[in-house]
């Protein structure tokens, strides 16, 4: 899941300055699961904005922001308003703002990760979208997002008891985690053999990607 | 926002005089003009005493006559009035929730004019008949209670639980992992020296009980026992558990209506923080039991406590117990180090006595050093912190009594879906409305070891309380469950989990059918905090709606007050009645919990000056964290609004306690003489 985390409030508001009435408008998938950017969200941002300017808002939530087609339901919102504040990741963001080429639209949001939800209120990071899976040979644990330096062979000399030197305190060595997972697997010998380095125009360091289905698109 | 819900003049609003003393204090008629020209009110009818069920039921009958269909039922307070308004209405066939009681007695006490008494009701009735017009009728289920108790555990406490649940007439099974029955008492019977005179007296007296508690049982109809085996997992709800069970023969399937829980914790040897090698002459308590028993232990021992953490009253028995038993040897020397020996159980101070008359000496230490002689004695150096003064002695032994909790995985809390623990190795939260033997789920109880105990009587004293509340809970073999549970839009859910987690009660669980959150209508104790916490809206609890709230909140509502019934709107409620009238908006709200960050902003967007939510001291909230809950989102919110320029100090949380109404009045004091004059800034 996509997680994202509000702006601070004092960001939304220079952002938004000057546009007397604002088209509130949250996204129902991911960001509302990460409380970020679902109908409470809206509601509460919408009333605190009230609250502290002269500002107008109208609230609406669609299923995702993801797709054109959901923001049918709120065409007459958009022409009615000056602006569209998204709470929605950055993905829905920018399908707002390529669907509305007039109206502007702000992110109220922070896009922080795909991640895990580890509980009530607590999320981590554990895909970085690379474009070449290798969680099979790593045990089911990803260095590429769980090693700071996203290593391939073995960690580097800044783990010490299972943490990493980027944050001892909350980051642990993703390599320290793959050792042992493997180990418990009985399949350390894996990691004997020498990973060739990365393709790395497969992820985003090759430019924006583009996925097409022949047998579902164009038709 | 907080426009009508039913346009319908369909609200009929009854008034107590209250035996002819509330027209001394209120204008009646004005009250009945000013009311009953509202839009809703098919009528106000005055009856002279709401609380006898005759004159009420006459009053509704009358009220219905105009067309009344919701009912505003005026008088005293909802403690008083509770129960025998509930039976009024049932008797004259108005649904549950079709009717709300407002307490005017309270308002309109102490020394306030009749006129100005007169307006603060008609404000409180006005938001009252406005609340009614969104209410909808409340329908009951009931369910039969399935009687039978599994009980986990082969210690004191689980025998006496089934002995005391089978003689009122229960079918208990009773699970355990050993062979025999006893626990911790028939494994280290050593280990009681408070149960007698002597040691062994002591270990007598447990021999003597262990023998009569398994004949008890053993007389005990429709108990059986299941050796050797673990509790797999549990699922299901109070009146309807199914309890899986596992041992090496396979797994078993047992339908209960309620579980007692009365497994020991977990607890094994802390360990040794001291960082001394292991040696022969280093050793647990575990390994000091076995040396007493087979061989003869060494003349001169030290036994080490506290040393990483304060440890339990249990651990104190047993090193007094030892001590006592090593010191009575000709010639010997004992002592025991330690921050704290607690002795506050019977027969604990008596052992404690004892064992300093054998000649045990107690050192209270600060900082205590060990290291290994050549000699394989072990020297410990330490500071008394009592006399301030340094000591170094040697010993034959050092024994390290420390305990700390085994296996948490292991521990039956991760095998019962929701149950919340505490930090400590007991399975009960920590929560005084939980004592002495309920956990947070409804139909499951702790008893002896598994909610930390560790005393003999104390054991026993458990498994006939976790017996009598199953007991009580199960009674009636049949339970009415009115329909004001939460309730889940499955069409709005998003399934994110965020209710399950955050439910106090364990009473939400996902519908897979239904792909959605699905509350338990009997787990669900009312409280509300799921619904303030939906991400998306989708979940609404009956009574305490979004639009309920709100219309409580009404328009320019001043100083508004959320006040948890449970608390803190019964101290506002004792503080009115003594006589102290504050100038608030007095919002009744389940549970703290229940107070919804948008149930604050609408309260400032409709002009209140300040907002204050009031709900249990945050550690012992009837809904366990439902107070917690609310004072966090509280402080998010305030952060969120000062950021934008706002004066956060317009929102208060605050704790207080259902007889605490001079701390109310000293909230409202506070409230009032920061409030600034002017609106929003």
């Amino acid at each position: 899941m996509i997680v994202a985390e509000r702006k601070p409030i004092e960001e939304i508001r220079q952002l938004t300055a000057g546009h007397g009435k604002l088209l509130v408008l949250g996204c129902g998938t991911c960001v509302t699961v990460c409380l970020a950017g679902g109908e409470r969200e809206v509601a509460v941002l919408a009333a605190a904005l009230r609250l502290c300017g002269s500002v107008k808002t109208t609230e609406s939530t669609i299923e995702r922001q993801c797709d054109a087609e959901f923001f049918d339901k709120v065409r007459k919102e958009v022409a009615s308003c000056d602006a569209i504040l998204s709470l929605a990741c950055g993905v829905g963001v920018q399908m707002a703002a390529s669907l509305f080429p007039d109206k502007p639209v702000y992110p109220a949001l922070n896009t922080k990760f795909m991640g895990t939800n580890d509980g009530a209120g607590e999320w981590s990071e554990n895909c970085l979208a690379c474009g070449d899976c290798k969680l099979g040979i790593y045990g089911g644990i990803c260095p590429v997002t769980r090693c700071s330096k996203s290593l391939s062979n073995g960690p580097c000399g800044g783990s010490a008891d299972g943490k990493c030197e980027v944050d001892p305190e909350k980051i642990e060595c993703g390599w320290q985690l793959i050792h042992d997972r493997l180990k418990a697997l009985g399949k350390l010998n894996t990691l004997s053999e020498i990973a060739p380095p990365r393709d790395w125009s497969k992820t985003h360091s090759g430019g924006p990607r583009k996925l097409s289905r022949e047998d579902v698109a164009g038709l | 926002m907080n426009k009508a819900g039913s346009s319908i003049r369909d609200v009929a609003v009854l008034i107590c005089e209250c035996d002819r003393k509330l027209p001394q204090r209120l204008d009646f008629a004005r009250l009945t003009k000013t009311i009953g020209g509202l839009d809703t009110v098919a009528a106000v009818t005055r009856c002279s005493q709401l609380c006898d069920p005759g004159k009420c039921g006459e009053a509704i009958r009358a009220a219905a006559k105009k067309g009344g269909k919701r009912f505003v039922a005026a008088g005293c307070s909802i403690q008083s009035m509770g129960t025998g308004l509930a039976e009024s209405f049932a008797h004259s066939r108005v649904p549950d929730g079709l009717w709300w009681p407002v307490n005017i007695k309270d308002q309109s006490a102490g020394k306030v004019t009749k006129p100005a008494a007169t307006a603060r009701v008609i404000d409180s009735l006005t938001s009252a008949v406005n609340r009614m017009t969104f209410a909808s009728p409340i329908g009951t289920t009931s369910r039969t209670l399935c009687q039978d108790v599994v009980v986990i555990g082969g210690g004191v406490t689980a025998m006496q639980a089934a002995i005391s649940l089978s003689a009122m007439g229960h079918r208990v099974s009773l699970v355990h992992s050993g062979s025999d029955l006893g626990g911790a008492a028939l494994a280290a019977p050593e280990l009681h020296g408070y149960m007698g005179d002597n040691p062994g007296d002591a270990e007598q007296q447990v021999h003597q009980s262990l023998v009569q508690l398994k004949e008890q049982l053993n007389a005990s109809p429709g108990v059986t026992v299941i050796s050797g085996s673990t509790l797999g997992c549990v699922e299901g709800e109070y009146g309807d558990f199914v309890v899986r069970t596992i041992s090496g023969g396979g797994q078993q399937l047992i339908r209960a209506g309620a579980i007692v829980l009365a497994c020991g914790p977990d607890f094994r040897p802390a360990g040794n923080p001291l960082g001394v090698p292991e040696s022969a002459s280093v050793i647990t308590m575990p390994q000091m039991l076995e040396m007493m028993r087979t061989g003869k232990p060494p003349k001169s021992v030290a036994i080490l406590m506290d040393l990483a953490d304060q440890q339990s009253r249990g651990v104190s028995a047993q090193v007094l117990s030892v001590a006592e038993r090593l010191a009575a040897q000709p010639a010997s020397q004992v002592v025991v180090f330690c921050q704290h020996v607690r002795v506050a159980a019977t027969g604990m101070e008596n052992l404690y006595r004892r064992a300093r008359a054998a000649g045990v000496r107690f050192t209270r230490y600060d900082v205590l050093a060990l290291s290994l002689s050549a000699n394989s004695k072990v020297a410990l150096s330490t500071e008394d912190r009592v006399v301030g003064a340094g000591l170094e002695e040697e010993f034959d032994l050092v024994v390290l009594a420390d305990l700390k909790p085994g296996n948490q995985a292991a521990s039956p809390a991760g095998l019962v879906p929701g149950l919340r623990t505490s930090r400590d190795a007991s399975l009960q939260y920590d929560n005084v409305w939980l004592l002495p033997v309920a956990t947070n789920r409804q139909g499951i109880f702790v008893a002896g070891g598994a909610r930390g105990g560790s005393d003999y009587r104390e054991a026993l004293t458990d498994g006939l309380a976790a017996a009598g509340q199953a007991h009580a809970l199960l009674s009636g073999r049949r339970v009415r469950i009115p329909a004001d549970a939460a309730v889940v839009d499955p069409e709005k859910c998003v399934m994110c989990l965020t209710c399950k987690r955050v439910c106090p009660h364990g009473a939400i669980s996902v519908d897979d059918e239904k792909k959605a959150a699905s509350v338990s209508t009997v787990a669900c104790r009312r409280c509300g905090t799921c619904a303030a916490e939906c991400p998306a809206l989708a979940i609404s609890l009956p009574r305490f709606t979004d639009s309920q709230v709100n219309a409580d909140v009404g328009a320019k509502p001043g100083i508004t007050i959320f006040a948890c019934e449970n608390s803190a709107l019964q101290a506002a409620e004792t503080a009115a009645g003594q006589g102290y009238q504050a100038e608030v908006r007095l919002v009744r709200v389940p549970c703290a919990g229940r107070v919804d960050p948008r149930h604050i902003l609408n309260a400032l967007e409709q002009g209140a000056a300040k907002v204050m939510v009031l709900g249990c001291h945050p550690e012992n909230c009837r809904y366990l964290t439902g107070s917690t809950r609310a004072s966090k989102r509280l402080q998010r919110l305030r952060d969120t609004l000062a950021k934008a320029g706002f004066d956060s100090n317009r929102i208060v949380f605050g704790g207080i306690a259902a007889l605490e109404p001079a701390r109310f009045r000293k909230y409202v004091h506070e409230i009032e003489s920061t409030v600034q004059t002017g609106t929003t800034p």
